[in-house]
Order: structure tokens, then sequence, then C-alpha cells
């Protein structure tokens, strides 16, 4: 009987192989580096000086927006904050968001994914019905409606909301692998043995099912991130937290615009990078993914 | 005749889809905390104005009914009355979807058509230098953020060069006065739109440059394409006349695919420019917490991104034989 | 003179992993009115043949010797602008799989009218129409469905709009690579029919690649044995019918033990430089042929002459008659 391939040493390394190649690639996970660098640096300034705590550290010195200077890299806010610490506060946000969101939404869809390819039929249907207008409705319009009728939206509803908006994607390539592996023999042997459906799903079915998941993830982040600058820049973040999107706002909404440019720049160039860092990333993984696809899973 | 079938089958779904849309609303409305009748009502209104809404939403009747009444109001036109700007949302949202209409429609086609004419360029030149540098700044260009982008073009053309206004969608003096000529105000709305535009433009034409140049690398090792050259073809004939045609046809779906996505930009544009369309209009009544306008708002938003993705689908399945003549 | 006559061609491919030698050193010829079939399996050569002769070669394609002579002038020496003019009007191509020669969002008939066009832009369009007509009729397809689209058509109706296509502009010769492959029996016993009946009524001469002997025996006076890059063995159909002696040939006729030359297929194999097929000393058959010695595989092959216009590339003469 076949033996189920471990949660693979072998197709990870191949990956990596694989994405190595590609130029865009190291240079997009280079990139993610120093976000992800800055984000753990992040705790580092209000450690050192109060001052530098990106919400409440004012400069006593300082109480307009002001430009790059020795103690303030990269100049202060309005209220005389220091930008580079809310910079990197925001980088923390950016990762907390993204990553937490795909990952809930990589959950979501696979378990959703893997329920339609298994059973079929009736509440295949319906699923895929449901993820196709989910697909159609424009997240952030969908989300500032929600935000109208609750009145605020905390950072983790909308993280929850981003996820439940991002499943449809995932769980389509889900059901496709499940509904290849569903007639496979090692599933008929499983049933042959006895397993009730449960313990198929969960034990024989998921593992190779799971990796192709997070090959997904990197599509899903940058959305939200995304996503939630937008709301913070709207002004229906979570107003406790600092993101790059809020400093945007805060640009905006004081004037600042045109006179602030060491405060307009850093995050709008935050944002982007990110994005396109992970683009870059998700377009290695795709010369990874496509063979992939064709391979055979088992044993 | 197939078409017909075909055009109407999708009218169906889309109508489907705008139900569901409809009555998940509904249901929000009533999941969501405090009653739904206070979503409605807000301190400013008079008792009669109050009292109208009672009524209207029929609170004291069982739910199905309000389900009813609900719907009934929908095509009716009637959406209650906006607290922000104390008239029926009705009058409030009239003339705004034209703007957005106008707004969006303008810049998706544009990037379609730049994203097919530079992709089949970079398809063409596959592997050299302008394949290259077309293929990074559509990755470049498609990942900025997308209100921080606009916040740019107006800082910088707006107020550093001074090439165009900074806001609204035309200026106030020129439209009131008659003696202007009609191509002047005109002039003056494009003027208006020509930063917004190329905010949405710029996001989105990266992302068809780069579908078309895909799409037609893979057209181009098609045996018919073979063909072609075996048949003593002109080189640009065999691109345009054989590779472009079929290449196109992915991509135009795609933008059918893309129109929801693309409309939260849509809604982002406007509110960075103070275009005065439904997208701002949504984000202005949320901020006020103005609920009938918010409702309204996203439900023009839903029919006018579901009404585009059916005429996509319509051109597409126009310029596809294999569809045309099933 | 022949109509075409290829020289000593040797081709080879740049690949990932080194160079990879798919023609070599191939003479074949085919004369006025003649029909030529040439066999082998997938990867001998004989698509890269047939496609060296239209010029279409892909980039990583490079001719390291012989010539290709149509009518004398060698193709191979042909500017662009020549080439254009060479392709389709004096030699036309048949693909295998005819669905996909065929663009799916163009009409059938705008298809072949443009071909025409092409190299007679003087053309007026009523003539046009008409040449189309005539065409259609020639090949037995309803001419109404001139402005329908490839899908609409089935394979059978395809492959003969193809083959109108082909005959668009009254070549000399007509290169068919797989073109009944595809089509299921009946069908393709039909066209092999109409195609023998229209290389009569036109004095075409055929060049007719195929893996399936029996549909080339059908169609052509003279064969060609391909093996590996190589000819293994040429002669008229009866000779070869009667005596075929290659030991390859005969594999193929299956008149012999097999070498299970169908599971066995000869592929090129990127991946092993060693075993890259360059220019090499000794006959290429010498693995799988049952009667190999040492000396098959130190010193070259050399061209054994049977019979008048029958010979083959063998150091052991094993079946044949000899002159020699």
């Amino acid at each position: 009987m076949n033996e189920l391939p471990k949660e693979g040493k072998g197709p990870i390394k191949e990956a990596w192989e694989l994405f190595k190649e590609s130029s865009l690639g190291k240079i997009g996970l280079l990139i993610l580096c120093l976000f992800a660098l800055m984000a753990l640096f992040s705790f580092v300034p209000p450690l050192i000086d109060p001052m530098y705590h990106p919400m409440k550290g004012v400069d006593p010195s300082i109480s307009v927006s002001s430009p790059p200077s020795l103690r303030h890299w990269l100049g202060t806010d309005f209220m005389g904050r220091d930008i580079l610490s809310q910079l990197l506060a925001g980088a923390r946000v950016a990762f907390l968001v993204g990553i937490s969101s795909a990952f809930m939404s990589i959950i979501l869809g696979t378990f959703l994914g893997m329920i339609a390819g298994y059973w079929g039929r009736v509440i295949d249907t319906i699923l895929m019905r449901l993820a196709d207008i989910i697909m159609v409705l424009p997240t952030l319009l969908v989300i500032l409606v929600l935000a109208a009728l609750f009145k605020g939206l905390s950072i983790w509803s909308i993280v929850i909301i981003i996820a439940i908006f991002r499943w449809p994607g995932v769980s389509r390539v889900i059901r496709a692998q499940t509904l290849s592996l569903k007639n496979r023999p090692f599933v008929e042997a499983a049933k042959a043995v006895g397993a009730g459906h449960m313990r198929i799903l969960f034990r024989h079915l998921l593992p190779n099912v799971v990796p192709l998941a997070f090959l997904y993830m990197t599509f899903r982040v940058t959305s939200a991130i995304v996503i939630e600058a937008a709301l913070a820049f709207l002004g229906f973040g979570d107003p406790t937290t600092v993101s790059w999107g809020m400093m945007l706002q805060w640009v905006w909404k004081t004037g600042h615009m045109f006179k602030a440019p060491y405060w307009l720049l850093p995050p709008g160039i935050c944002i982007s990078l990110i994005t396109l860092s992970f683009y870059m990333i998700g377009r290695a993984m795709e010369q990874v993914l496509d063979p992939r696809l064709r391979r055979d899973w088992e044993g | 005749m197939s078409l017909w079938r075909f055009v109407l089958r999708r009218i169906f779904q889309v109508g489907i889809s705008f139900f569901i849309i409809l009555s998940l609303l509904f249901f929000l409305l009533r999941l969501s905390p405090g009653d739904p009748y206070s979503k409605y009502i807000d301190s400013d209104m008079t008792a009669q104005e109050i009292e109208l809404i009672r009524t209207q939403m029929g609170l004291d009747k069982p739910l199905w009914w309000q389900y009813l009444i609900y719907l009934a109001n929908f095509v009716k036109g009637d959406m209650g009355i906006s607290f922000y700007y104390g008239k029926p949302v009705g009058e409030v949202i009239r003339g705004k979807v034209l703007n957005t209409i106008l707004l969006f429609t303008t810049s998706v086609i544009f990037s379609a058509l730049v994203g097919i004419f530079l992709g089949r360029i970079a398809a063409w030149r596959h592997g050299s230098f302008v394949d290259s540098f077309l293929t990074f700044s559509s990755l470049v260009t498609h990942t900025l953020f997308l209100p921080w982008l606009g916040l740019l073009l107006i800082w910088l053309f707006g107020y550093k060069f001074e090439l165009f206004p900074l806001s609204s969608m035309y200026t106030p003096e020129i439209w009131i006065d008659p003696e202007i000529s009609f191509i002047r105000k005109l002039f003056d709305v494009l003027h208006h739109m020509f930063l917004p535009f190329l905010t949405l433009f710029l996001l989105h034409f990266g992302s068809y440059l780069l579908l078309m140049r895909n799409t037609m690398i893979g057209v181009l090792r098609e045996d018919y394409i073979l063909t072609a050259k075996a048949k003593g073809l002109k080189d640009k004939d065999i691109i345009n006349k054989h590779a472009v045609p079929n290449a196109s046809l992915p991509v135009i779906t795609s933008v059918g695919l893309s129109l929801a996505f693309s409309i939260n930009g849509g809604a982002l544009t406007e509110t960075v420019f103070s275009w005065p369309g439904l997208g701002r209009e949504l984000v202005v009544a949320v901020s006020q917490n103005d609920y009938p306008l918010a409702q309204a708002a996203f439900l023009l938003i839903a029919i006018v991104v579901l009404v585009a993705n059916v005429l996509v689908d319509l051109l597409y399945a126009y310029l596809d034989p294999r569809i045309r003549y099933e | 003179m022949e109509l075409l006559k290829v020289q000593d061609l040797s081709l080879q491919y740049r690949t990932k992993s080194g160079p990879f030698l798919a023609l070599d050193r191939v003479s074949i010829s085919v004369p006025k009115g003649g029909s030529l079939g040439i066999v082998g399996e997938s990867g001998c050569g004989k698509t890269t043949l047939g496609m060296s002769i239209m010029g279409l070669l892909p980039e990583n394609a490079s001719v390291v010797g012989g010539q290709i002579l149509f009518e004398g002038r060698d193709i191979l020496r042909l500017n662009p602008e020549e080439m254009r003019r060479y392709r389709w009007k004096d030699v036309s191509m048949v693909f295998q799989s005819a669905m996909n020669s065929l663009n799916p969002v163009k009409r059938v008939g705008d298809q072949i009218k443009e071909v025409i066009h092409a190299h007679e832009p003087a053309i007026s369009k009523e003539e046009l129409q008409e040449r189309v007509e005539a065409l259609f009729k020639l090949v037995n397809l309803p001419v109404k469905r001139m402005r329908d689209y490839p899908h609409q058509y089935s394979g059978g109706m395809r492959q003969r709009a193809v083959i109108a296509m082909a005959l668009a502009l009254n070549p000399k010769l007509v290169i068919a690579d797989e073109a009944t492959t595809a089509l299921d029996v009946i069908v393709q016993d039909q066209i092999l029919k109409e195609t023998k009946i229209l290389q009569k009524d036109f004095g075409l001469s055929i060049l007719f690649i195929s893996h399936d002997i029996a549909v080339v025996f059908d169609v052509c006076e003279e064969i060609v044995v391909m093996y590996a890059g190589q000819v293994a063995e040429v002669g008229k159909k009866d000779q070869i019918l009667k005596n075929p002696a290659h030991p390859y040939t005969r594999a193929l006729l299956s008149s012999y033990p097999k070498l299970s030359l169908e599971k066995e297929r000869l592929r090129p194999i990127p991946g092993d430089p060693k075993k890259s097929l360059m220019f090499k000393i000794g006959c290429r058959f010498v693995e799988r042929c049952p009667y190999a010695e040492k000396s098959c595989s130190d010193a070259t092959a050399q061209w054994i002459e049977l019979e008048e216009g029958h010979k083959i590339l063998c150091r052991r003469n094993l079946y044949g008659t000899s002159n020699s």
C-alpha cells in the first residue's frame, strides 16, 4: 500500500531549488526580510527612550511637523512624534495583519475546499456558488458598509473579515486537488479498511493538500495588508494602532501633504514596496507551482 | 441566436447575485448591534419623519413582511432619508452615478487597451530589454498604494507644477456662467478628471499588460501561428491578424473578473480627489454614520459593477466565434 | 532534374544540456510528380526534415552541413523575402492536427483567401471568392461552409479544408506531416484516396511523413526509412516490401521477431550529455540491432546498393542481394 508522503522534505526542498532560480523571487525575498527586520526592530526604540513611542512619544521640544534631523531621522509628524518609529511599528502591524489574515483564509479555504471536493454535488454546488458571490463583491466597500453598521471596527475584526473575503480563491485550488485525489488508490484503501469520512479527510487528504495551500498564501498576504491600509487611510482603521495607512491619513487630513514630503513618502513607499516584494515572490512561486500541480502526490 | 441565450442567461445570473446581495444587507442590518430602526433615524429628525420611517420599515410587522417592504422600497427607489444631507437618499445619489461611471469606465477601457497594445510588444520582443522593462514597470506600478499614488500626483502635478486642479470635478464658476461654451465646460471636466484617471490607469494597465504578454507568448507557440508562417505571411500580419485576436480574449475576460477589485480603487480615488461619485459618497456616509446613504451607495455600486460585468461578457461572447456560433 | 533534392543535410538543436544532432547527413530526393514517404518513429528527425524544407525551423536550430535544393536553388541560402515568396507557393504543408492549424477566430474561407491574397496582392475580391469556391469543390467541401469557423467543422472536414488551403497556390510540392494521424480510419481512407486523385490530376509531388507505415505505403511510390536522424533505407515501395534489407526496416514491418520498438521509443535525451548524439562513428542502430557486431560501432556505416534505386546504410548486408 502506498505510504503517505510525510509533510515533505522532498517537495519543499525541490520547491526551494526552483524558487532560487528566479532572480525576481530572490529580490522579493530580500525586501521582505528587510521589512521583517523593521518589524522586529520596532520594539526597540520605545524601550530606549519613551519619546520614540509611535503613538504617545511626543517630543517635548517639537510641536509641529519637522523635517529629518539627527534626532529624528525621518522627521516628526504634526504632533511632534517621531516618524521613523511609526514606520517601524507600521511594519509590525503589516505583518500581523497580513499573516494572520492570510493564515485564517487559508484554513477556512482549505477546509471548505476539501469539503466541497470530497462530498461533491449539493454541498459542492452551494459552496462554489457562495464562493462566486463573495468573489464578485468589492471587499473594501463591503467592509465600509459593515463599519457603518457596527460603528467602527477593531484591528482583529478587520483581519477576520478580510479572511472571510479571501477564502474563495484558496478553496478553488484545494477543491480541485481534492477532486483529483479523491479517487486515488490510497483513499480507496482507507475506505476499505473502514476509515470514516473525518478520518480520511484529516489523516489522508489533508497532508497532501496543505503544502499547496501554503504556497498560495503569498497571494493572500498582500491584499490583506493593502485593504487594512486603505481602511486606515479612509479613517476607519483601528485608532489604537499605528499603521502605514494611518500615517497617510494623518498627513492627508492635517493638510501636510504639500509641506512634508518626508512624512508623505515613507509610508506609501513601504506599502508599495512590501506589496511589490510579495508579488515578486508570488511570480517565482508560480514557476514552482505549475509543475507541482501536475505531479503525482502519492508515495 | 445563441448569443441572445447567452445574454439572457448572464442577466439572469446577475439578477440572482444582486438579489442575494440585497437580501444579505437586509439580514446584516438586523444582525448588527442595536435595533435596525435606530440606524435609520437620527436625533435631528422631526417626529413626523421618524413616524414616516417607522411605517415604511414596518417594524411592528413580522420579519418576512419587513423583508417584502424592504424589497418593495428598493424597487420604488425609496431608500430612506440621508441624515447628512437631510434629503431623501435617492435625490442625493442620483447625480453621482454618472460621475462614477465616467471616471471608472474610461480608466478601465484605457488601461485594457494600452495593456493589450504594450503586452503585444513585450511578447513579440520576448526576452529583450524592452520586454524586461515593460514587465518590471507593470509589476512596480501595479503594486503602488493607490491613495498614496493619488496624493503623490496631486502634490507633483497639482501643487508643484500647477498643471492640474487639486480636486473635484469641475470649477463652479465656469459651470454656472451661461456665457461659457459647452466645449469649454467639457474641457474643464476633463481637466479635472485627468489626475484621478491617471491614478487608476497607472495602477491597472500593468496587470493587463502582463496578462496579454503571457497569453501571447503561449499563443505564438500554437500550431496555427506556425501555419501562418508557413503560408508566407508577413510577420506583422501574423502578429496582428492571428496572434493578437486570439491573445486578447483572455484579457477581456480578466477585465470582467477584475471589475470588483478595481471598483475598490475607484472609491479610493474618488475620495482622494474629491470626485463626486458613488464611492466617495459611500465613504462620506460611513464616516457620518449615515446608514441609509451608505446602503444605497453600496447597492448602486454593486449594480454598476454587475452591469459592467454583463457588458464585458457580452463583448467577449461577440468576439469569440466559438461562443457566438455554438 | 529532381524537384527537391536534399543533400547531406545535418542539423543540430541547441538544448539546455548541450547540442543535439537531429539530422545526420540526410539525403533524399523527390522527382516531379512523384511521391516520397518518410517513415520512422517519433524523434527520428522526419518532422525536422519537413520543417527545414519549409524553412520553419525554431530559433535554436542550426544547419551544420548540406543543402536543400528546390528546382536547383538552395533554400538555405534564401533571404527572408525570397523565403516568404517560396513558402506556400512552391512548397506547402499539411500539418498534423489540422484543428490547431486553423486559427479558431477566423473564418475558414478567409484563412484561405488570406494566403492567396498575401502572394497575389493584386487579385480582385471576386476572383478571390471564385478561387476559394473552386478549392472547396475540389476537396468535396460544401461551398456554403466557407463562412464558418473551424470549430463548426468535423475532423474530416477540417482536414479537407487544410488540404484545400495547401493547394491554394498550386504548389509544386506538398509536404504532409502526420496529416491523417488524428482521423478515424474511415475518414482517413477517404482522404487518402482523394489525395491520390488530386496528385494525379495536378501533377503534384508529395512528401508524406508519418510513423504509420501502412498509410505511407498506400500513398507513396518511394520510401525512405529514417532512424535517429539518419536515413537507414531508401527504395521503391515494392522493393522494400519484398526485400526489407535494413534490420530496422524489418522491425518496422514486423516481419521479424520484435525488437519491441513500439515501447522503446527513441527520444532525444537532453538530460544526459553522454548520450547526446553528435557526429558518431558507427551505426546508430547498434544498441538495438540483433545483428550488431563490434565493427558496427567502430567504423562508419556504408551505403550498400542492393538494386537499382534501393540502398541501405549498414555494414552488413544481411538480406539483400548485393551488387558489389
